[in-house]
C-alpha cells in the first residue's frame, strides 16, 4: 500500500463512524420521503376518484333525448303518460349528480359549464309543477314541453361538450401531477442510488483497507511471533501482576521450563532466585504504588537467575514496558552469560596473576638488587683501597678491568633500583630554576672523553632567544640528559651527537632534541625501546655495554615529569629522540642566576678533593664488618675522625657522649634498627641531637626512604657507596653547617671546583698515564701561552670577534682537561665579549688570570698521583 | 323489484318480486360514506346484498342489474360479503325517489375499504335498480 491511500484509509478510518451515520440518516430521511409521498400519490391514482365522467356526460345527452322523445311519444298516445314522468325524473337524477359529485363540482369552476347546467336546473324546476301535476294537465302541456324542450336541448348537448372540455383538462392536469410525483420520486431514486453507490464505494474501499490492514497485522503478528520464537535470547513478557504472557522456545532452553508450564504462571516464582525474591517484590510493590521503574528501561542489566533445577545462574537482561490495550506490560530479553562471565573471571584472574608475577619480578629484582649491595659495596670499597697500595702494573691493569666491571655492575643495580623507586611513583620532581643549556654543557662535559674516542662532536643548539631558564627538576632533568646524550654517543662512531632546545609553539613547553648520526633504530623498533630489558642488537649492546634499562628509565623520569619521549629513526640514518617538556625556556623574567643555582648543586659530584675543605668528625653506625670497613676507609682516606658504633643501641649511647658533625646510621641492625637509633637520638637530649643523619641502607624501596625522613633523617646513601658518593654528601652538610674555621689552603671565594674530578680521571683513564702525562704538558704549555695572548690583546683593547673566538678556544680546552673553574670563568669572558664592555671584559679575565695558577699546579699533582701509581 | 333468472325461491312464477314492505321486513343495514356522486358525509340504509341473496339462496354466479333508465351492469355475487354492498332505500333516513336515484340504490361502503374504492365498484353501484337478473 503506498503512502497516500495509507493516509486516505486513515481518514476514512477517522470520518467513517460519523460520515456513515449521517449518510444512512439521510437515506433514510429521503426514503421515508419518498415511499409516503409516492404511496399517497400511488394511493390517489389508486382510489378512483370519480366514476365514468364521459359516460355520466354521454348519458345526460341520452337520457334528455329520451324525454323529449317521451313527450313526442306521448302526444301520439304511443305511451302512456307515467313513461314521461319516468323519463323526466331520470333526467333529473342526472342533473342532479352533475351538481353534488364531486368531480362535476370541479368542473362548475368552468362559468360556461355553470351557467348551461343552471339553465338545465331552473328549467327542470319550471317544469316540474307540471310533471307533478295530474296527467290531464301534463298532457295538455306536452307540445308546449317539446317546444321548450328544443332550447333546452342546446344547453344538454353544450353542458356535455363543455363538460368534456372542462374534464379532458383536469384530467390532464391529474395526469401532469402524477407524472410529477412520478419525476420527482426518479430524482430522488436517482440521488439515492447514487448516495447508495458511493455508499458502497466507501465501504468497499473501507472493507478493502481493513482487509489489506488485517493482513498487514497478521503477517507482521505472524513474523513477530517467528522472531520471538526463534530469538537466540530468551524472551519473556509478563503483565502488570508479573504473570507470564509469552515465553518462547529459547527461554524454555535457559530455564529448563516448558513453555505451557511457564505461561500464566508467576514469573518471579519460576525464574527469580530465592534471595533475590524479596527485592524483586518489592520492586514490583513499588512500581504498582507509584509507578516507579528501576529495572525496567535500564538498558543491559547483569542479574542473577533460577533454573528450573534450582541452580542459580547469571544473565543479561533488558526489560522494557510497553502499552497494549491500556495495561503495561513487561518485554524482557534474556540470555545466559555463564559461560562469558566465567571468561571474563578467567581473564581477570589472568590479568591479576600476570600483575601479581609483574610486581612479584619487580619485588624480587629490588630484593636481589639490595641483597646484592652489600656484597658490591664491599668489593668496591676494597678495590678502591686496593688502588690505593702498590701494584705492579700487571696488576693495576686487572684491578682496572675490576673496577669497570664493578661499576657496571653497580650501574646495572641502580638502574634496577630507580626503576622499582620510579614506578612506585613516590620519585616526586622538586623543581628548580635552572640554566638548561648550561645543564647541556655539564653533560656534555662528563661525556666529552667517550665521545672523542668514539670521534663524535657533541653540538648545542639553541633555538631560542633570550630566556634560557626552566623551571623543573634539575636532577630528573639531568638524568635524561645523561641517559640519552650517553646513548647517542655509545651507538654513533665519528659523527655528531646534538643537542637541540627548541620551545615548543603549540603546547608553550619545551622540546630537547638528542640527534645522533648513527646507526639508527629500525621503524618498528622505535616503540620497543622504551621497554624495559630491551637491548635490539645483543651483540652490538655487548659491546657498547648497557643493561637495557636506560631508556625506560628515561621514559618514566620523563614521565614523572609530565613530559613526552618520542623517537623518529630509521636504520642506518641515525636517530632523534625528543623529550617534550611541559615547561617554558621564559620561565624567570630576571636572568641574573636563582640564589640556588643548579651548577653549584652539580657540582659536588665533581668535587672531590684529596684533602677535605673541612675535617669532619663522623659517627658510623652499621653492624655489618665489611661495610663498616669500607665506609671507615673511605672516610679515613678523605681525612675526616671517625668513631663507629656496632649496633643502633651503641650508636645512640655514643651520640649521647659526643657532638658529631655528621652520623652515618645503617638501617637493618640487630637490637635497635637504623630508624629507632636515630628517633630516640632526636627525642633525646644528648649533644648530637641536631646533628644531620644520613641514612646507609640497602633498603631501596622508595616507601622506605619516605620512612626515614619521618624518623629525623637529612639524606640517604645507597649501599654499595664509593668515595665520591661519601665526599659529596659530607661537603653538603658541612656547608650547611656554619664555617668556623675554614682551612686557609681552600679558596672560600671561590664557588666552583678548580677541576672536575670525574674527568679528569676519565682523561688519564682513557688516555693511559704516559700519553696522558704527555699531553696535560702541551695544555698547561698552550694554556699560559694562550693566557698571556689573551692579556695582551686585553691590554690592546683588541676588543672584537678575534678576542671572542680565542676565548672560546680556550674555553673549549680547558673544559676538555677537566679545569672546570677556569672553563667558567672563560665562558663568562667570551659572553661579555659579546657586549662589548671592555672594563668588564677586562675584569672578568682577570679573574680568570687569578685561577690558572692554582688549577696549573692541582693538575700536575693530579696528574702525577694517578699516573705514578704503581 | 323484480329478481329473475335461476331462482330458487320466487313467489311471482319463477321470479322474486319484492316491495318495499319486504325488502324493509329482511334484515337492515346502514352505514356512512362519501361517494364520487354525493356532497359530505352520507347515511344509506337498506338490506345488505348478502342477507338477499341468502333470502333468495344464491350463493354463487354473478348478477346482472339493470336501472329504470337501461343502465346495466354486472355484480359478482362474490360481493355479497357482510361489511359490503346494501341495496339502499334510506338515504340519510329518507326514503329516496326515481329523481334521488330510488327506488333502490347497490351502494358499497366505499369509506370503509379502499377496495371499494375502484371504477370497476363504482360502475357496480347501480341506482334506480329495477331488476335483478341471476347469472349462472
Amino acid at each position: 500500500m503506498d503512502k497516500g491511500s495509507r493516509s486516505s484509509g486513515a481518514v476514512f478510518d477517522r470520518l467513517h463512524p460519523g460520515i456513515t451515520a449521517f449518510v444512512i440518516l439521510v437515506c433514510m430521511m429521503a426514503t421515508g420521503f419518498l415511499y409516503f409521498d409516492v404511496a399517497r400519490k400511488i394511493d390517489s391514482q389508486n382510489s378512483a376518484s370519480s366514476d365514468a365522467v364521459q359516460w355520466t356526460l354521454a348519458q345526460a345527452d341520452v337520457e334528455f333525448l329520451a324525454f323529449r322523445n317521451s313527450l313526442y311519444e306521448a302526444a301520439a298516445f304511443k305511451i302512456p303518460i307515467s313513461t314521461v314522468r319516468e323519463r323526466y325524473d331520470v333526467f333529473f337524477s342526472r342533473i342532479s349528480t352533475f351538481e353534488t359529485s364531486a368531480v362535476f363540482i370541479k368542473a362548475q369552476t368552468d362559468s360556461q359549464f355553470s351557467a348551461h347546467l343552471k339553465a338545465i336546473r331552473s328549467w327542470l324546476t319550471a317544469v316540474q309543477p307540471l310533471i307533478d301535476g295530474p296527467d290531464d294537465d301534463l298532457r295538455a302541456s306536452l307540445s308546449k314541453l317539446e317546444d321548450e324542450s328544443g332550447e333546452v336541448r342546446k344547453s344538454v348537448r353544450n353542458l356535455t361538450l363543455m363538460g368534456l372540455k372542462v374534464l379532458a383538462a383536469i384530467s390532464d392536469s391529474e395526469r401532469l401531477d402524477v407524472a410529477e410525483t412520478l419525476k420527482s420520486a426518479g430524482v430522488l431514486t436517482l440521488i439515492l442510488i447514487i448516495i447508495l453507490i458511493t455508499m458502497l464505494a466507501v465501504l468497499l474501499i473501507l472493507g478493502r483497507n481493513t482487509r489489506r490492514a488485517t493482513t498487514e497485522k497478521l503477517e507482521t503478528l505472524a513474523r513477530l511471533e517467528a522472531i520471538i520464537e526463534t530469538a537466540l535470547d530468551a524472551v519473556i513478557v509478563v503483565d502488570a501482576d508479573g504473570r507470564v504472557v509469552e515465553f518462547n522456545g529459547s527461554a524454555s532452553d535457559v530455564f529448563g521450563i516448558p513453555r505451557s508450564t511457564a505461561m500464566g504462571q508467576d514469573m518471579a516464582e519460576l525464574i527469580v532466585p530465592d534471595e533475590y525474591r524479596s527485592a524483586h517484590d518489592h520492586g514490583m510493590k513499588r512500581y504498582k504504588t507509584t509507578g516507579e521503574l528501576r529495572v525496567t528501561g535500564a538498558g543491559r542489566l547483569r542479574l542473577k537467575a533460577k533454573h528450573a533445577k534450582g541452580r542459580t545462574f547469571p544473565i543479561e537482561v533488558a526489560i522494557s514496558k510497553v502499552l497494549a490495550n491500556g495495561e503495561d506490560f513487561f518485554v524482557s530479553f534474556l540470555r545466559d552469560v555463564s559461560i562469558q562471565v566465567a571468561n571474563e573471571a578467567e581473564l581477570v584472574k589472568a590479568r591479576d596473576d600476570a600483575l601479581a608475577g609483574e610486581r612479584a619480578k619487580a619485588k624480587l629484582l629490588a630484593v636481589m638488587s639490595h641483597e646484592m649491595r652489600t656484597p658490591l659495596n664491599g668489593m668496591i670499597g676494597m678495590l678502591e683501597l686496593l688502588e690505593s697500595s702498590r701494584l705492579d702494573e700487571r696488576q693495576k691493569q686487572q684491578l682496572d678491568v675490576m673496577k669497570i666491571s664493578s661499576r657496571i655492575l653497580q650501574q646495572h643495580v641502580e638502574d634496577v633500583l630507580n626503576i622499582s623507586l620510579l614506578e612506585s611513583g613516590k620519585m616526586l620532581p622538586q623543581t628548580q630554576i635552572f640554566d638548561l643549556a648550561g645543564m647541556v654543557d655539564e653533560v656534555f662535559a662528563n661525556q666529552a672523553k667517550i665521545a672523542e674516542n668514539h670521534g663524535n662532536t657533541l653540538v648545542l643548539e639553541m633555538q631560542f632567544t633570550g630566556k634560557k631558564w626552566i623551571k623543573t627538576d634539575p636532577f630528573m632533568v639531568r638524568q635524561i640528559l645523561t641517559n640519552l646524550i650517553g646513548n647517542a654517543i655509545k651507538f654513533t662512531r665519528n659523527g655528531t651527537v646534538t643537542v637541540r632546545i627548541a620551545p615548543d609553539e603549540k603546547s608553550k613547553g619545551t622540546v630537547i632534541d638528542v640527534i645522533d648520526t648513527g646507526v639508527g633504530i629500525a621503524k618498528e623498533d622505535s616503540e620497543k625501546v622504551f621497554e624495559d630489558f630491551v637491548t635490539l642488537d645483543t651483540s652490538y649492546s655487548r659491546i657498547v655495554g648497557g643493561t637495557g634499562l636506560g631508556l625506560g628509565i628515561t621514559r618514566r623520569v620523563v614521565h614523572s615529569l609530565n613530559g613526552q619521549i618520542s623517537l623518529s629513526s630509521s636504520l642506518g640514518n641515525g636517530s632523534t629522540f625528543s623529550v617534550l617538556l611541559p615547561v617554558s625556556l621564559d620561565h624567570v623574567e630576571n636572568e641574573t642566576a636563582p640564589p640556588d643555582q643548579p651548577e653549584k648543586v652539580l657540582e659536588h659530584t665533581a668535587s672531590i678533593e684529596p684533602q677535605p675543605a673541612q675535617t669532619m668528625k663522623i659517627l658510623l653506625v652499621e653492624d655489618n664488618p665489611i661495610n663498616r670497613l669500607v665506609v671507615r676507609e673511605l672516610l679515613a682516606n678523605q681525612g675526616h675522625k671517625i668513631q663507629e658504633a656496632h649496633d643502633g643501641a651503641e650508636g645512640v649511647r655514643m651520640a649521647e657522649q659526643t657532638e658529631f658533625d655528621l652520623i652515618l646510621m645503617d638501617i637493618s641492625m640487630p637490637v635497635l634498627d637504623g630508624v629507632q637509633a636515630t628517633g630516640e637520638i632526636r627525642h633525646g637530649d644528648g649533644p648530637s641531637k641536631r646533628t644531620p643523619i644520613v641514612a646507609l641502607t640497602a633498603h631501596a624501596l622508595s616507601e622506605e626512604v619516605d620512612r626515614f625522613r619521618n624518623a629525623g633523617m637529612q639524606d640517604v646513601i645507597f649501599k654499595p657507596t664509593t668515595g665520591r658518593v661519601l665526599a659529596e654528601v659530607i661537603e653538603r652538610f658541612a656547608k650547611a653547617q656554619p664555617q668556623v674555621s675554614a682551612p686557609p689552603s681552600a679558596s672560600p671565594t671561590l664557588p666552583e671546583p678548580l677541576i672536575d674530578q670525574e674527568i679528569f680521571e676519565d682523561l688519564i683513564q682513557t688516555m693511559g698515564s704516559t700519553r696522558g702525562q704527555r699531553l696535560i704538558g702541551a695544555f698547561l704549555e698552550s694554556t699560559d701561552k694562550d693566557l698571556a695572548q689573551i692579556a695582551t690583546m686585553m691590554d690592546t683593547a683588541q676588543a672584537g670577534d678575534d678576542l671572542r673566538r680565542d676565548v672560546h678556544k680556550l674555553c673549549g680546552s680547558t673544559g676538555m682537561f677537566a679545569a672546570h673553574a677556569l672553563c667558567v670563568q672563560l665562558r663568562l669572558v667570551e659572553g661579555l665579549c659579546k657586549t662589548g664592555k671592555m672594563p668588564e671584559v677586562q675584569a672578568a679575565f682577570g679573574e680568570a688570570l687569578r685561577l690558572w695558577p692554582p688549577t696549573r699546579s692541582l693538575i700536575q699533582s693530579k696528574a702525577k698521583e694517578l699516573t705514578n701509581q704503581p | 323489484m323484480r329478481v329473475s333468472g335461476d331462482v330458487p325461491l320466487s313467489n311471482d312464477g319463477k321470479e322474486a318480486v319484492f316491495d318495499l314492505a319486504m325488502l324493509t321486513s329482511l334484515p337492515q343495514t346502514s352505514f356512512t360514506t362519501t361517494t364520487v356522486w354525493t356532497e359530505g358525509g352520507t347515511e344509506f340504509t337498506g338490506v345488505l346484498l348478502k342477507d338477499l341473496l341468502d333470502t333468495l339462496g344464491v350463493s354463487a354466479g354473478s348478477l346482472s342489474m339493470i336501472a329504470v333508465n337501461d343502465y346495466a351492469a354486472e355484480v359478482p355475487v362474490s360481493d355479497a360479503v357482510v361489511g359490503g354492498p346494501i341495496l339502499a332505500y334510506l338515504v340519510n333516513g329518507k326514503e329516496i325517489s326515481v329523481r334521488d336515484k330510488g327506488p333502490l340504490w347497490l351502494v358499497y361502503p366505499y369509506d370503509s375499504n379502499p377496495d371499494y374504492r375502484t371504477e370497476v365498484v363504482y360502475s357496480r353501484s347501480i341506482w334506480q335498480l329495477a331488476r335483478i337478473e341471476i347469472l349462472p
